[in-house]
């Protein structure tokens, strides 16, 4: 649930909101950010830029894995297997990279007002598409080694 | 009170190594652009069919790999600055280290890059 970790009130007036002050909220620049709450501990904030920055390379490496399997890997699997396996990885790393900063700041936010940290759906995602992707290459080299008798 | 001097990553001031952590996060960013960037430039040769190519969409086809090559410079310069602000805030305790306009920044350029990857893939491959 995304209102985990805050207070009911807070989740009802947040449900109240019109989106563009919702939006303002979840996007917010930098002034934005200073105004709220007090500076946190400079460990905590690296921190978060530090996981901030490991997401990012974690979309450049899906990014890179997706056009290799396309344009650099040999044709393997069911017709269009490298299709599918190089969009879900690219489309993934898209995802990744353009909701970064959102939960950049959410963390920060909380970080500012003492906050539990929100919870973050990109880990079960993440998670989600290697599995799919891991599948899908299994089938397709199961597919291979039935296809002809190597 | 003279402040120490604080020039290179291999001076740690804090015990939990927040700063040499930092500067090496960045580095590795840094890297990670510049390693996608060569990898999309080389690629975006495979592109299409040449004839079809007329020399200016094939220059924006490189264009992606260009920026990401040219970010990871830029971040590999800001872990170096970047270790400098944390060394500080280490030796004096200073808070209010969060940088939300470089942050805003690379999550805007690591998106431009992605969908850039995406157009090479999509034009490319089939």
């Amino acid at each position: 649930m995304r209102m985990t970790g805050r207070t009911s009130a807070q989740a009802r007036s947040d449900g109240h909101q019109p989106w563009r002050l919702r939006w303002r909220r979840q996007w917010p620049n930098a002034a934005d950010i200073r105004r709220i709450g007090s500076e946190p501990d400079y460990r905590f904030t690296l921190a978060n830029e530090r996981t901030f920055l490991a997401w990012i390379r974690t979309a450049l490496a899906l990014l890179a894995g997706g056009i290799a399997v396309v344009q650099v890997v040999p044709d393997f699997g069911f017709p269009g297997s490298r299709r599918v396996l190089g969009i879900t990885l690219v489309v993934t790393s898209i995802v990744l990279s353009a909701t970064s900063y959102r939960h950049w700041a959410e963390v920060e936010r909380a970080l500012r007002l003492g906050q539990p940290l929100p919870p973050s759906p990109f880990p079960r995602l993440l998670g989600i598409v290697i599995t799919v992707v891991s599948l899908i290459v299994l089938a397709s080299l199961l597919y291979n080694s039935g296809g002809d008798a190597r | 009170m003279t402040r120490p001097r604080l020039g290179h990553p291999s001076e740690i001031p804090d015990p939990g190594l927040q700063s040499e952590r930092t500067y090496l996060a960045w580095q590795r960013t840094g890297l990670s652009f510049a390693a996608v960037g060569v990898f999309l430039v080389h690629e975006s040769g495979h592109v299409g069919h040449p004839k079809h190519l007329e020399q200016l969409s094939h220059l924006a086809v490189v264009l992606p790999g260009i920026l990401g090559l040219t970010t990871g410079a830029l971040i590999m310069l800001r872990g170096l600055l970047r270790y400098r602000q944390a060394a500080t805030a280490a030796l004096t305790g200073a808070d209010g280290m969060s940088a939300p306009t470089a942050v805003a920044a690379l999550a805007a350029v690591a998106t431009l890059v992605a969908v850039g990857g995406f157009l090479i893939l999509l034009t490319g491959a089939f």
